[in-house]
Formats: structure tokens, C-alpha cells, sequence
């Protein structure tokens, strides 16, 4: 990687008011926080050792001291204070905080938060446009959010009322959160089920009903069971359906100059979700192995056909 | 060669920054260390170095020194114009914001947001993220990024790009704004090929973008804003789909709408939908235990792609 003197003296800039704050941290750390190596930073370190004010005598020069691999800022001159956001900083910042009320819900008290606190921020960054970008994170946000994010800090189990879309059917479970995350704009909870003993994967807003279940016990913590090692269906991804290959990207195998039809194992064990996803894609996506899943596919093709009569 | 001009850049923001008076060029040629050779060798260094620090953000005022002479001029940097000041702030807005930066840990503003918080931690403030418990934010999917299309939108100046699936592959886009929807970017902006304000996703870019060279070439209309777009063009048409549900199943297609009885087998429910694909793809999830009713093309296209045939 290229860096440009300018790229340099932006790192300078930032690393003096960061030591300020942390003194006697470690050129390790710094070398981390600032996603550099210690070697990198240790020249920007020398570097600002030569700079200062107009006259330059030692009075006038940055003064640092670094022991043994620790640094500390003994005279910053003028570069205590961290500088301003930049315009693309702001828009992180500002979009962030909407993307966050996005997936709270009305009422959620920390969206109420949040909502402020963007706007107080708003009145600050004058001179930035923020208009111009806009956030949303993804679907009908879910009452239940805040109870799971309480239930992962306080690793309490939950009953929930859940609705499988995979399988079509409403379960009753009892779970102990793992962690949270997002993936084309919904949030999914994976968490170890203690009804069906394993580790599932819950889509929040298909959660119909919730209760906490109190204190996780240790016998709660069971192991769950071995994915079985297993060889992954193959399928051909057709041009009309682009935008299944856009949103599972991180599922398929996809060579930088592909062309369509794409050829491509898909890394899913649950054949249900694969089959339904296919008939959904009408003909965009097939399965091309293993032999069992495609008949099942046609069969399923058929049936739904015979419907139209 | 660099090291030089950083450590130039250096001095000369903290002389701007100390300096209670606006410093002119000629005391910053004598007193800043680094400025040396010619007179012009020294101007066109001095004129890139305010350009360079301008671009992180610093901005230099300049103003007149001497009212009888108005060429002469002065520079000096506001230390309230270069250092970051949120108002008064409570550790708890701090850690919010530091949630909602940790958002961006993908492409786009990843960047930024790395460099935003590194900010944040210089400002003394003790922040405790773990309380919200929301590592688990993400708000993009695995996407190329597209830094220069942030720049153009900023300079307004025309893109042009290759895009997926169109029959004119060369697109030419004056950028109004940028969306980030279910985990993909999109650009908004005025065609100029079809004079008309389109939406392009940009996993759909085949070709780097090409940023043409005039700055300020347009305008983005006062009253324009991409949320208040797509929210429009969200609720603009709904169509409506009589579907057959299978008892107890179809699960969730239940949540959305009002379901009655038709016999032993079946119910029925009005379901709305803005575009065909995705609402085939909902529908069809279910197989044989879903059944559109009407309307009719909706009926035909689902026959004659489960027959195999092309759409």
C-alpha cells in the first residue's frame, strides 16, 4: 500500500491528542488502534519529535517520551485536541445513529435516545449536507430487540413463540442467546436451543411471542451437537436471478471474471430453505447436484403447478 | 521526499494554529520549517499545502492584512475551526455513537468510521459500549466500495459507469444522493441518458466508476432528499393478490394481511405488493400450499415458469 505524505501527516495529527489521553501507552497498541505496524508508527513518532513551532529550539518542538516502547506526550505545542470530524466522518456518524433507529422499534426507549441524540448532533455539524445520504437498515423493526440484548447481557434464558419459515410450522423454544447479527437487512439471533439441543439461527421479527426465563444454569450450557461434515449442493445461478447472488454472496464460490449461467456449490445444510429459495426463483436457480435434491425440486415444481390445473 | 512534505505539513498547522494574527506568506516562507528555494518554487508549495490540508478538513481562513494593500494576505488556522467539540456530551451519547460507528466495519465508511473513532477516544471521555450489548451492528453487506462516488456527489460532478442489465451499458449520472437499503447501496441520481432520476444499485456496476472532470456541473434540487424519495416511491402503487393459503401453513405470509376461510383445505388472503419478482419469490417459497388467484398475469407467469418455459 501506497501511503501519501498527506495520509501521514492526518495519522500525526490524530496519534497526538490519542496519546494525550492514553499516556504511556504501547507503540503496539498504537500501532493496532491506528491500523498500522509499530514500525510505521514509530517513524510518525520521530517525525513529530522534529516538529513544532516557528523557532524550533527544544521549547518549541513536540516533545515526547518513549521508554522502552511507551509514549507519552510531554508538550503537544498546538495538536492537543483532536481535530474536527471530516464530512465523511460526520456521515458515518450520522447515518450510523439512523441506521440504528431503523431497527428499533416505536416506543423502544433507546430509540427515543438515539433520535435525540442525531438531532442534537445534527445542529452541531453545520456546513455538511447531510441530506444528501440516507440509512435504512432493513424491516419491520421488532419489540423484542431490547429484551434479547438485555437477555445477552444478563445470559438469561428465553421462551419464545417462533415461526419457522424454513419449515413452514410454529415452535415453542426455549434459548439461550448467543449473539446478534445482520444480514440483508434483518436481524438474525443465533442462539443454543435447549428443545432441539443445537445451535439455531432465529430471524428476529419472526419471533411472535417472548418471555424471559431467568438465570441460565450450567447445565443450560450443553455442548451442541457436531455439524455432521457433509459435501454441499450445487446449483446454476441464472442471469434474471443476479440478486440472489448479490445477497448470498458469502454463501457461493464466485470467480472475479464470472459469467452467467454460474455454476457454484453453495455452502447451506438446510435443504428446505435451498428448495423453497429455488421455487421462488422460478427457474433462475437450479440444482445441479446432489441428484435426490433436484427430484425433490422438480417434484415440488410439479405439485405446486398442478395447482393451476 | 515524503517525509519532508508531512513534516512541512506538520509545522505549518501547528505555526497556523498558534498564531493569534494572520501570518502572511512571506513570514511563513522565513519562519515554517520546510519552505525553501525560489519564491515561486516556494508559492506553488505553499498553494498545494493549503489544498492538502484543506482536504482533511482543516480549514485555513485567509484574509486581507493590511486594508491599504488587499493582495497582501494573511493566513492563520481557528483553533475552534480545527478542534472537534460535540457540546457538552455524556459518556453514554459517547458510547452511542461509538455503537453506531462500529456499524461500518465493513466497506463503504469503514474507513472513516475507524479514523471518526480514533477521534472520539482522543477526547478524554471514559465510553462503555458493552452496556448496550450491539456489537452485533452491521449495516452493509459485503459490497465493493465506492469511495469516489462519495467524492463525486460532494463535487457534483458527473459519473459514468457500466450497469448490469441495461440496454444502453454506459451510464451517465449526475449523483443526488446516496441510500443504503437491506444492506446494499444505491445511488440516486439524474440519467442524463433517459433525463430522468433513476436508482442504480451499485453491486450492479460492472465498470469503475469514471468521475468527468468539472466540478459544480449541476445542482441537486433544493427540495431533493433520497430518504423522502424511495419513501415516495415506496408507497406510490400497490397492487393487489388474492392468494389460497393452505390451513395452518404459509406461517408467515399470515402476518401480513386478513385471513378468511374459503373451505376445509383452504383460506384466502389479500396480500400487497409493489414488484412482481419479489413477490413471487414470497409467494412461491411456499409451493403447492399457496395458489394466486388473481390477478390473472400474475396466475400466467407462474404457470409458465414452473412449466419450464422462459420469462
Amino acid at each position: 500500500m501506497s501511503e501519501t505524505a498527506l495520509d501521514r501527516a492526518s495519522r500525526a495529527l490524530d496519534l497526538i491528542p490519542f496519546i494525550v489521553e492514553n499516556p504511556g501507552i504501547s507503540i503496539e497498541d498504537l500501532a493496532t488502534v491506528f491500523g498500522s505496524t509499530p514500525k510505521e508508527i514509530t517513524k510518525d513518532l520521530n517525525l513529530l519529535f522534529v516538529c513544532g513551532l516557528p523557532g524550533y529550539s527544544p521549547l518549541e518542538l513536540i516533545d515526547l517520551s518513549f521508554d522502552d516502547g511507551y509514549v507519552s506526550v510531554i508538550d503537544a505545542q498546538t495538536l492537543d485536541k483532536p481535530r474536527k470530524l471530516s464530512r465523511r466522518e460526520v456521515f458515518a456518524v450520522i447515518l450510523g445513529l439512523e441506521g440504528m433507529t431503523s431497527l428499533r422499534a416505536q416506543g423502544d426507549p433507546l430509540r427515543a435516545e438515539i433520535e435525540e441524540l442525531r438531532s442534537k448532533l445534527a445542529t452541531l455539524i453545520s456546513g455538511v449536507n447531510i441530506k444528501i445520504a440516507s440509512l435504512k437498515v432493513g424491516t419491520t423493526p421488532t419489540p423484542f430487540l431490547s429484551h434479547i440484548e438485555t437477555s445477552l447481557r444478563e445470559r438469561t434464558l428465553l421462551d419464545i413463540t417462533y415461526l419457522s419459515g424454513h419449515r413452514d410450522t410454529e415452535t415453542q423454544r426455549t434459548i439461550r442467546p448467543n449473539f446478534l447479527y445482520v444480514e440483508n437487512g434483518f436481524i438474525y439471533l443465533r442462539a443454543f436451543c435447549l428443545t432441539s439441543h443445537g445451535e439455531r439461527t432465529f430471524r428476529v421479527d419472526r419471533i411472535i411471542e417472548l418471555e424471559s426465563k431467568g438465570q441460565a444454569s450450567a447445565l443450560d450450557f450443553e455442548k451442541a451437537l457436531p455439524i455432521k461434515s457433509e459435501v454441499f449442493p450445487t446449483i446454476e445461478i441464472g442471469e434474471r436471478s443476479r440478486g440472489f447472488l448479490e445477497e448470498n454472496r458469502h454463501l457461493l464460490e464466485i470467480p472475479d471474471d464470472f459469467s452467467y449461467p454460474l455454476a457454484t456449490t453453495i455452502a447451506v445444510s438446510d435443504r428446505e430453505w435451498l428448495l423453497r429459495t429455488c421455487l421462488g426463483q422460478r427457474g433462475g436457480v437450479s440444482i445441479l447436484a446432489p441428484a435426490d435434491l433436484a427430484t425433490e425440486l422438480a417434484q415440488r415444481r410439479a405439485e405446486t403447478l398442478a395447482l393451476y390445473g | 521526499m515524503s517525509d519532508q512534505k508531512t513534516e512541512r505539513l506538520l509545522n505549518l498547522t501547528i505555526a497556523l494554529l498558534a498564531t493569534q494574527r494572520y501570518l502572511t506568506k512571506s513570514e511563513i516562507f522565513q519562519s515554517v520549517a520546510g519552505y525553501s528555494g525560489e519564491i515561486d518554487t516556494m508559492e506553488r508549495m505553499f498553494e498545494r499545502d493549503k489544498d492538502d490540508l484543506r482536504s482533511l478538513g482543516i480549514e485555513i481562513e485567509v484574509r486581507a492584512v493590511d486594508v491599504l494593500f488587499e493582495d497582501q494576505m494573511g493566513y492563520r488556522i481557528r483553533p475552534s475551526d480545527y478542534a472537534l467539540d460535540l457540546g457538552p456530551i455524556t459518556p453514554r451519547e459517547l458510547a452511542l455513537i461509538s455503537v453506531a460507528l462500529q456499524g461500518w466495519r465493513t466497506s463503504a465508511l469503514s474507513q472513516s468510521s475507524q479514523t471518526a473513532l480514533r477521534k472520539l477516544r482522543s477526547l478524554g471521555i471514559d465510553t462503555d459500549t458493552d452496556q448496550f450489548a450491539m456489537e452485533w451492528l452491521r449495516f452493509e453487506n459485503e459490497q465493493p466500495s465506492f469511495d469516489l462516488l462519495w467524492d463525486a456527489l460532494e463535487k457534483r460532478q458527473v459519473v459514468e459507469f457500466g450497469y448490469a442489465n441495461s440496454s444502453s451499458p454506459i451510464r451517465h449520472v449526475q449523483p443526488y444522493g446516496l441510500t443504503l437499503l437491506h444492506g446494499f447501496w444505491y445511488l440516486i441520481g439524474f440519467d442524463l441518458d433517459r433525463q430522468e432520476i433513476r436508482t442504480f444499485k451499485i453491486a450492479r456496476v460492472i465498470t469503475p466508476f469514471t468521475l468527468l472532470k468539472k466540478e459544480r456541473s449541476y445542482e441537486i434540487p433544493e427540495d431533493f432528499s433520497p430518504a423522502k424519495y424511495l419513501e415516495a416511491d415506496a408507497t406510490s402503487e400497490f397492487n393487489r393478490a388474492v392468494v389460497h393459503i393452505r390451513k395452518n401453513h404459509c406461517l408467515t405470509l399470515r402476518l401480513e394481511g386478513e385471513v378468511k376461510s374459503v373451505d376445509d383445505d383452504w383460506d384466502e388472503i389479500t396480500l400487497r405488493y409493489q414488484h412482481e419478482d419479489p413477490f413471487l419469490r414470497k409467494v412461491l417459497w411456499f409451493g403447492s400450499d399457496a395458489k394466486i388467484i388473481s390477478p390473472a398475469d400474475l396466475v400466467h407467469k407462474v404457470k409458465n415458469s414452473l412449466q419450464g418455459n422462459a420469462l
